[in-house]
């Protein structure tokens, strides 16, 4: 039977993909979100896993407003790069694992997570900016994955709660699969940013040292916060912790805390937190 | 007003063809959808803060940054209603105010 092994919750931006496509990555503000995705990456690995479960957000680069669906997982056997505008970036394919993701679709609709799957589904900065840091070794993917989404863009959007109980059921479906399997599951989005009007760029470091003590020490109680009171806590656009919510809750309450990181910088909060299970 | 039919027009921006059309002619462009006035107004600006006002999503908005080559900073100052400068000042400023909740892993 496979088992959830480990969690990572992460930021995502564009900033990260320009900085590391353009070979900022040793630059004295760049160094410490670099040097902490290298560790991460590191531990990552030590855990082993087989198969990576990655939940994160589209940004108008898969989905649009004719059908935004409110939870997807996709469940091809690789994934293409998206065309942000700039011309797609320079990745191969991204292997997906799609017999586990096939499965998880099945036993997550059986236990009454009516998400929607994807065969063709387009990686944007949401999943892209964090993954090469995380699994790349030179230019080759290393770990088969399963994309889920969790819609923050086009409204309503799914409660906090619900996106807890996403993470429970994803944990259960995981843990269902016949073949012997260690996966992670990685959930990326935030931390603070606020990216319209006269409070853009603004950044709410306390707000996020607060949502990462939470999600270690007591991360169910992030289900009683709404989707607004995230935006009125760290910005408009950081209501994308719901990722880390829905990943965190795939663990067990007693997972271990290996990897703290927060570096406030530029237009955002970065964040990365680690979790074993024992 | 509902947004669809703009949101639609940068949506496309995703195809490198399109987004030279956009370089090329930006007006031809925009006309190719059906938009009001006012929305044509604040595309051919192009008012950024605007366009938030009138409901486009700012991920949407990165794609016309990218196709008319205004990047993020720019956007920002601009919806602040701030030159740039002030803008970078601003980050800066707020990067090293925040340096004392930073949590680093070396």
């Amino acid at each position: 039977m496979a088992r959830v092994v480990a969690g990572l919750g992460c930021s995502h931006a564009p900033s990260i993909a320009h900085a590391y496509d353009h070979r900022l990555t040793e630059d004295p503000p760049w160094r410490p979100l670099f040097s902490a995705f290298a560790r991460a990456r590191q531990w990552l690995l030590e855990q082993k896993p087989d198969a990576l479960v990655v939940i994160y957000n589209d940004h108008v680069d898969q989905y649009f407003f004719d059908a935004w669906p409110t939870f997807t997982i996709g469940v091809a056997e690789e994934y293409q790069i998206a065309d942000e505008g700039w011309g797609p970036r320079a990745f191969p394919p991204v292997p997906g694992h799609d017999a586990l993701a096939r499965h998880l679709a099945a036993r997550l609709i059986e236990d009454g997570f009516d998400l929607a799957a994807s065969q063709r589904m387009v990686l944007d900065h949401g999943f892209l900016s964090p993954m090469p840091l995380l699994d790349q070794v030179g230019h080759e993917w290393k770990i088969p994955v399963v994309p889920m989404t969790i819609n923050v863009v086009q409204p309503p959007l799914p409660t906090p709660k619900r996106c807890w109980a996403l993470g429970e059921a994803l944990a259960r479906a995981i843990s269902d699969f016949p073949e012997d399997r260690r996966v992670a599951v990685v959930g990326t989005g935030g931390l603070s940013h606020q990216l319209t009007g006269p409070t853009f760029g603004l950044i709410y470091p306390e707000w996020d040292r607060k949502f990462l003590q939470l999600l270690e020490e007591t991360p169910q109680e992030l289900t009683s916060y709404s989707i607004a009171d995230f935006a009125r806590l760290g910005g408009e656009h950081s209501i994308e912790v719901v990722q880390w919510i829905a990943m965190r809750a795939a663990l067990p309450s007693d997972a271990k805390t290996d990897l703290r990181f927060y570096y406030p910088y530029g237009l955002m909060g970065y964040g990365i937190a680690g979790f074993r299970v024992l | 007003m509902s947004t669809y039919e703009i949101s639609r027009l940068l949506y496309g921006l995703r195809e490198p063809g399109n987004r030279e059309a956009c370089r090329a002619d930006p007006k031809a462009y925009y006309r190719r959808y059906d938009l009001s006035e006012s929305e044509l107004q604040l595309l051919l600006k192009p008012d950024w803060q605007g366009l938030v006002e009138a409901g486009v999503s700012i991920y949407l908005l990165t794609k016309l940054g990218a196709t008319l080559n205004v990047d993020l900073l720019e956007v920002g100052a601009s919806m602040r209603g701030r030159p740039r400068e002030e803008f970078l000042r601003f980050i800066k400023e707020q990067a090293e105010r925040n340096k004392k909740y930073a949590i680093l892993l070396e």
